[in-house]
């Protein structure tokens, strides 16, 4: 995990340079692969995403069929090669499973599921490159993939982090609120949230909390989220029309 | 006050507001939200007088009663067949709606109808709130296909293969001389005079699944056929 860092942020400059607003650069391309009915590719940093979507199709195994709506399974992996080459061994693991459960869930929200009714919709997302904000970027990822799959949704879902920061404010020590953490942050920050929220709707459907924060932080970062949360959901709309417009 | 927030042929992703206030009707792929019609897809809008409605580009086919389909024999079953249609649902085609003619189920062989991997022309006849479907080919241009060519499309550009009043595939059978059949669930049957012009048909319709989102697509097609461009005005 390499040495904690004596400070995380110094006058309001963050390790990478960032300002507490300031989103990672962030890339998406729908329509990334041939094969999937939907697919996305993102980019936020280094954290380096791939969603693919496959049906509605026959839910397997049968038992497992809910007869008055869709099934919407997502499987969250992170790739063998994906941190430093020695932390993440390739398969399912509790962390995986967690986040692949979270996010079926948050996804079923968004979905019309009674729209197809004894069929599943699934869903995966591979992350390739891990500098945090996986689970977050992941489902944004994964937004994109099921419109692009054509599947009806209430609202595209946007997702991103927050937490809380240490370092310096003119030479004295200060504990900062930050938009969309990575890889140090999230290891040696003080607190992490994850949200999913759908930015038409202005609706909540992940939270989740590492850490802790006072209730007026937590309504700081509420705050702060709603800009890049619009910017993200400004690149998501880009990137789906990009793909019908040549 | 009601307003319109959007164009006909934009394209929407889900959750952009479409329409506010109760004079616009939500219309397929779109959905009310309180006040406001928001669209339920990634598709192109279409406004028509107060109907607000969203065509999708993308998705899975979905069966409705009434539609064409082109199924391959999955099953075959005491007393019917399970027709695999392209779709989440598998259909059913049940002896009495399988032939104009009795067929005696104990008399005879089921396999000498349809056998497993077998192809039809179907027409949908009924679909239940459990998504069970039933199939008939009981009707005009419904049989079994034995030879030709099927190529498979994104049902969604469906429409846009068949045309207005079936125009573009009207353009295609008189440019080729191919016998075309359009299913609704995005599998076409090409039988044509030869093999050229079965091919020629196909590239047309890989064409036509490539740009149907754009303008001007009939007079690409006809140049592709080598047809002469059709005179503006004429009757």
């Amino acid at each position: 995990m390499g040495d904690k860092p004596e400070t995380l942020i110094t006058d309001g400059v963050r390790l990478d340079g960032r300002k507490p607003k300031d989103m990672r650069a962030l890339k998406i391309v729908a329509g990334f692969l041939e094969n999937a009915d939907g697919s996305c590719y993102l980019e936020c940093g280094s954290t380096k995403v791939v969603a693919a979507v496959y049906g509605p199709r026959q839910v397997h195994p049968r038992h497992a069929t809910l007869f008055d709506r869709a099934l919407v399974r997502c499987k969250y992996d992170m790739a063998a090669f994906s941190t430093d080459g020695n932390r993440k061994r390739p398969g399912p693991d509790r962390r995986s499973r967690e986040i692949s459960k979270v996010s079926s869930e948050a996804l079923s929200s968004v979905v019309f599921t009674e729209a197809y009714p004894r069929t599943a919709i699934d869903v995966f997302i591979e992350i390739i490159q891990a500098d945090a904000s996986t689970r977050v970027n992941g489902l944004t990822a994964a937004s994109v993939a099921l419109a692009d799959a054509g599947i009806p949704m209430r609202d595209m879902l946007v997702a991103l982090s927050f937490g809380k920061i240490y370092g310096t404010q003119d030479g004295k020590p200060a504990e900062v609120v930050a938009v969309d953490m990575d890889k140090p942050e999230d290891n040696w920050g003080l607190a992490d949230v994850a949200l999913a929220y759908m930015p038409n709707l202005e609706r909540f459907v992940l939270c989740q909390m590492d850490g802790r924060l006072t209730h007026d932080e937590f309504r700081d970062g509420l705050e702060m989220i709603k800009k890049p949360a619009q910017e993200l959901y400004k690149l998501q709309k880009e990137a789906l029309r990009k793909k019908y417009k040549g | 006050m009601s307003e319109l927030k959007t164009q006909s042929r934009q394209v929407v992703v889900p959750g952009e507001t479409l329409a506010t206030g109760l004079d616009y009707l939500p219309g397929n792929g779109a959905y009310r939200d309180g006040e406001i019609i928001r669209s339920g897809l990634l598709g192109i809008t279409s406004v028509a007088g107060q109907l607000v409605k969203v065509i999708p580009l993308g998705g899975r086919y979905i069966p409705m009663e009434g539609d064409i389909v082109i199924g391959i024999v999955d099953e075959v079953r005491f007393s019917n067949w399970s027709v695999e249609i392209n779709s989440p649902y598998k259909a059913q085609l049940k002896v009495a709606d399988a032939s104009n003619r009795f067929i005696d189920t104990r008399r005879s062989d089921m396999t000498d109808f349809f056998d497993l991997d077998e192809t039809v022309i179907a027409q949908v006849i009924g679909v239940d709130n459990n998504m069970n479907i039933n199939i008939s080919l009981r009707g005009p241009g419904l049989m079994k296909i034995k030879d030709g060519k099927i190529i498979l499309v994104n049902p969604a550009k469906v429409p846009r293969m068949i045309g207005k009043n079936g125009s573009m595939v009207r353009l295609i059978k008189e440019g080729t001389g191919c016998n075309i059949t359009v299913a609704q669930n995005g599998r076409i049957w090409i039988k044509g005079p030869n093999k050229d012009k079965e091919n020629l048909a196909l590239k047309a319709i890989k064409l036509i699944e490539d740009e149907a989102h754009t303008a001007g697509l009939t007079e690409r097609v006809r140049e592709h056929l080598g047809m002469p461009k059709e005179k503006t005005g004429g009757a």
